[in-house]
């Protein structure tokens, strides 16, 4: 009997504990009162934990890769029936949603509109602000008043009362001369999201950064220590030796080299605790000179 | 002149299905028929016509009075995530002419998709028409009406109690149509992937968590190939005209534009070449790796007759 109504609890409980109420994130979206004309066309909706499938139609492992707590999602409408479609992602912290902004919107511009950066286009405002990643979007494409999303996001962006802060990570590495577009990496999806290497995680990552800065893709993955970055160096390289798509894999200072499947080269090393990857865009772009920067700057910064 | 005559006539769709009945090669007896046809042209709806003519022609695959079954990967809204609706006008009118006495779409479609094709009107005696399993709509959740429960599937290795629509067993003919695009998890996500649309929400994220471990794209691959199992497309007409290379599979992301319609009826083929617009090698992409392992299709793209077509 003990049995059967434990099992009758767990049933009961777990739904609830996955799908929680919406508490403070509700207070994050605008009410009507503050959008005259407009109204939310149902109750807003929130999805915790694993109920974020129900939301998202594929796409939610990379959101859980950086941590997600729960999202809040509310359709507003006005009477010509023009739909504004809010989704307030909450994640474990601000790095986090730093990190999810970071890499949705990698191949966006990026302003400091709202919150502390955000993306902008015709269809669509994403940014990112304390813990939360906000996704402003117009459904059905009938963005006849574009000033009402401009509104609501900024809105939104008001009702986020802190700031929070960047990645550790992004703001140690100021002295690598990244530039203002870091994508914040805390996983392999993240990395294949950035730049393809395996579906198995060759480098083990936990955390890196990665940017595009010009003819070429930078990625510098952290470890515990200098023996971890080396073993799984090695690793990595019995990884790409083994993968058809890559090929002249070789010795390189600390590392290896090697070319994908474009014909790009690919410069590997190891610094320190780290390992830095180098993936040239171009076929002419010369690699060796970056990393020996990158190694200098690394080598200099304080540990 | 009886009804379908008429509307046929009136709709000035009348060259498509002219082309599509007449083929001068095909009546100087057997020639081979490509594995896999993909047309360049920047009309998608002739080039989908196209393709299917070179693939032997609609009447090969939809037999006069059949109930035909469309999976589309509709519900999707930024630009590069979703098939061109030209594609499917057109796989729909090429039906609708073979005679097929039922056109189903096995997923929810809106009305917003078909608007965004300029052929809309055009096609509306068509569309009206249409019969929608419009409970398998996303996040669709089990009815017994509408749902089964397939506690196995022959051959697969991972993938039971599926709860998938009852019409993918009931229709004659099961026409796939995807767009071949970025998949944050999976690399690619065309044909083989479009079938948990099949299915339901609850089914579907076992795929991603069923193994115990987060993002683990082994155990998801395998059970998009055991999927595929339950029932292979007659025919898979896919989208590459232009596509997210990244944020995907919901976007927005960088968009790659080939201008190519791509049909066959071997599903693990069109994901193979869809892994290569990606810049990714067929062996890249576990579900097709694994759905070869199935014997569902053929991965090797240089073991495949391969018709390019510039329109």
């Amino acid at each position: 009997m003990r049995l059967v109504f434990t099992g009758w609890l767990i049933v009961m409980l777990l739904p609830g504990a996955l799908k929680m109420p919406g508490q403070e994130i509700n207070k994050l979206l605008p009410s009507t009162a503050e959008l005259p004309g407009w109204k939310m066309t149902s109750e807003p909706q929130v999805y915790a934990g694993d109920h974020l499938y129900d939301l998202i139609d594929g796409g939610a492992d990379i959101y859980n890769e950086y941590g997600f707590e729960r999202v809040i999602s509310a359709h507003y409408s006005d009477p010509s029936l023009n739909n504004i479609q809010v989704e307030i992602y909450e994640m474990i912290d601000s790095p986090s949603a730093y990190g999810i902004f970071s890499i949705t919107q990698q191949a966006a511009e990026w302003s400091e509109q709202y919150g502390n950066l955000s993306a902008v286009t015709n269809d669509y405002i994403s940014f990112w602000k304390s813990r939360y990643y906000v996704n402003l979007s117009w459904s059905s494409r009938q963005h006849l008043d574009e000033p009402l999303l401009t509104g609501l996001a900024a809105l939104i962006a008001q009702k986020i009362p802190e700031a929070g802060g960047y990645p550790d990570l992004v703001q140690n590495f100021q002295v690598l001369d990244f530039g203002k577009k870091i994508v914040f990496l805390k996983g392999n999806l993240a990395l294949s999201n950035f730049y393809y290497f395996d579906y198995k995680d060759i480098f083990k990552l936990q955390e890196a950064l990665a940017c595009s800065p010009g003819g070429h893709h930078r990625i510098v993955i952290k470890y515990a220590d200098q023996a971890k970055a080396l073993e799984i160096l090695a690793g990595a390289k019995q990884s790409v030796l083994n993968n058809k798509r890559f090929s002249d894999v070789a010795m390189a200072f600390q590392g290896f080299s090697c070319s994908d499947i474009k014909g790009n080269n690919i410069l590997a090393r190891q610094i320190e605790n780290y390992i830095v990857i180098l993936v040239a865009l171009d076929n002419n772009f010369s690699l060796i000179p970056i990393m020996d920067d990158i190694t200098l700057k690394l080598e200099k910064s304080p540990k | 002149m009886d009804r379908r005559n008429f509307i046929y006539r009136g709709t000035g769709l009348v060259a498509g299905g002219m082309l599509l009945n007449f083929s001068p090669l095909r009546l100087f007896g057997n020639v081979s028929l490509p594995d896999l046809c993909m047309v360049k042209s920047t009309d998608y709806y002739a080039a989908t016509l196209r393709a299917i003519h070179e693939l032997g022609g609609i009447n090969k695959y939809v037999p006069h009075g059949s109930a035909v079954g469309f999976l589309i990967n509709s519900n999707f809204e930024e630009p590069g995530t979703y098939p061109h609706p030209d594609i499917v006008l057109a796989m729909l009118f090429l039906c609708w002419e073979a005679g097929a006495k039922e056109i189903i779409t096995l997923q929810w479609v809106s009305k917003d998709y078909w608007r965004r094709s300029e052929k809309f009107d055009k096609h509306r005696f068509i569309i009206d028409e249409l019969v929608q399993v419009d409970k398998n709509e996303h996040p669709a959740v089990f009815n017994e009406d509408d749902f089964r429960i397939l506690e196995t599937i022959d051959g697969a290795v991972e993938l039971k109690n599926v709860e998938i629509i009852k019409k993918i067993s009931e229709v004659d003919v099961f026409i796939n149509i995807p767009i071949l695009k970025h998949h944050g998890s999976t690399i690619l996500t065309g044909a083989l992937k479009n079938m948990m649309g099949l299915c339901t929400r609850k089914t579907n994220v076992t795929f991603h968590l069923g193994s115990g471990v987060r993002n683990d794209p082994e155990y998801l691959g395998q059970c998009i190939a055991d999927l595929n199992l339950v029932r292979k497309p007659d025919l898979t007409v896919a989208d590459a005209i232009e596509f997210i290379t990244g944020n995907g599979p919901a976007g927005p992301g960088p968009l790659k534009r080939l201008d190519l319609v791509v049909a066959s009826p071997d599903p693990v083929a069109i994901d193979a070449f869809g892994a290569t617009c990606l810049d990714a090698e067929p062996s890249d992409v576990i579900s097709v790796k694994r759905a070869y392992e199935h014997g569902i299709g053929e991965m090797d793209l240089s073991k495949l007759s391969i018709m390019e077509i510039q329109a």
